[in-house]
């Protein structure tokens, strides 16, 4: 499980003080606080079809792997190749030319995973073994 | 029908309190909506919505009063829960979403009023309560007020400042309000079906406890939700809470039935209050070979 702080930053909540009447108090803003160090490892099969689907835009384009809550295992992972992100927040692991963010809110959910493609016609698609989830859901894509 | 006692010529109050969090931003509610069993996302400015989270099993982890006010979303949830909730809130996050989580514990307060008539409510808050709504707050000087629909009584649930209370105190104090204890709150509870802590931390699934209403099978996923799909479809719910009654004491405890089925006590006044019971039951029951209760819906 991911830990967590608590940082007192006093204008962030000023719209909060208004709806209870301008008294006037300020809450802390709950942050993540545990990074980790990522390391993920990619199958053969899952570098093939990163480098056919990034093909030419490896310099701008990159696959950016998150977490976010839902599913019926409390997250979902979500995949997306995107320009590479200016953010200085993530994590970065090259593939023969292909790289690959986590940000740093994730590393501790995705810490290890392993990314594989299955080119069936019936649950084909990327798959990710995760050694953080207790559970996982049918589909491959909520984990807990 | 069962007949509970609390003093009625008056009208009491109850200071509540609950988990406190703030979501703002403008990815809030969709980010909120992906944790919850309700559907929240036509959520209104001032709309108040209950919600529940659920684990992985499909059982109640946290029971949440979701409301909007100016655009950011107030969380009300279970006070002893609240690290776990706000951990969840917090660690589901979207890296590219627009989130702002605060704690709020500690800083505001629920003032529950409640009478056996609805004009008593009306004269302790100096507001006419009888047009009010009971799904939108109503904004009175610094607080909010939320009418709450029961079955026998009357009841507003006022949301303030800490730091505002004891104002708010004298001035419905001087209006004739009593403070009430923990007994006289849980008398009222239990004649009027309201679930608290002692239901929600238990374990039970929303059917379990009567609250299939706040649970949205068609919003799209959310944690527990292929296990209460399941139970819907297949309509395998095998017990639900039930009000009791006995002519001796029954204290909160799991006992077996004279069928040898569980009956779970979760809030008691002694000889009357809420139990988790099997639907084959009949609506009389023997416990331990002796005591005889009875039950009926909340």
């Amino acid at each position: 499980m991911r830990k967590y702080t608590i940082v007192h930053i006093g204008l962030l909540s000023q719209g909060f003080m208004g709806i209870l009447g301008g008294g006037g108090f300020t809450l802390p803003v709950i942050t993540q606080a545990e990074v980790v160090e990522v390391k993920i490892t990619v199958t053969d099969s899952a570098l093939k079809q990163m480098k056919n689907t990034i093909q030419g835009e490896e310099n701008s384009h990159c696959l950016v792997i998150s977490a976010q809550s839902g599913g019926c295992s409390g997250y979902l992972y979500d995949m997306k190749i995107m320009e590479k992100p200016e953010s200085g927040d993530f994590q970065i692991q090259e593939f023969e030319g292909v790289e690959v963010y986590i940000h740093n809110n994730d590393s501790s959910l995705l810490n290890g995973i392993e990314l594989d493609f299955k080119d069936t016609l019936m649950g084909g698609g990327f798959n990710i073994t995760n050694p953080n989830a207790s559970r996982a859901c049918g589909c491959g894509q909520s984990f807990g | 029908m069962i007949k509970l006692q609390y003093k009625s010529s008056c009208c009491r109050y109850y200071i509540r309190e609950h988990s406190v969090t703030v979501v703002e931003g403008k990815d809030s509610v969709k980010h909120i909506n992906r944790i919850i069993t309700s559907n929240i996302t036509e959520i209104k400015d001032l709309e108040n919505c209950k919600s529940l989270i659920c684990d992985a099993n499909g059982k109640i982890t946290d029971a949440l009063e979701i409301s909007s006010i100016s655009g950011q979303l107030l969380i009300l949830g279970i006070k002893e829960n609240a690290e776990k909730t706000r951990e969840l809130i917090v660690s589901g996050t979207h890296w590219n979403e627009d989130v702002k989580i605060m704690n709020g514990d500690g800083a505001l307060k629920i003032i529950s009023i409640f009478a056996k008539n609805q004009e008593q409510v009306s004269n302790i808050l100096g507001t006419e309560i009888s047009t009010m709504g009971d799904d939108f707050w109503i904004i009175e000087n610094d607080s909010y007020i939320l009418k709450v629909k029961l079955k026998n009584d009357y009841q507003v649930n006022i949301l303030i400042q800490t730091d505002l209370i004891d104002s708010f105190i004298n001035t419905i104090e001087g209006n004739g309000a009593e403070l009430c204890d923990e007994g006289t709150w849980d008398t009222h509870r239990i004649e009027n079906g309201i679930l608290d802590n002692e239901e929600y931390n238990q374990g039970f699934l929303p059917g379990e406890l009567g609250l299939d209403e706040i649970v949205d099978l068609k919003k799209g996923c959310y944690p527990g939700q292929e296990i209460h799909a399941r139970l819907e479809s297949r309509g395998k719910l095998s017990k639900k809470i039930m009000r009791f009654r006995t002519d001796s004491r029954l204290d909160v405890g799991t006992y077996l039935s004279n069928t040898g089925r569980k009956v779970r006590v979760t809030s008691s006044l002694g000889n009357q209050g809420f139990a988790v019971i099997s639907l084959k039951e009949n609506s009389e029951l023997k416990i331990n070979d002796e005591l005889l209760i009875s039950t009926e819906e909340l």
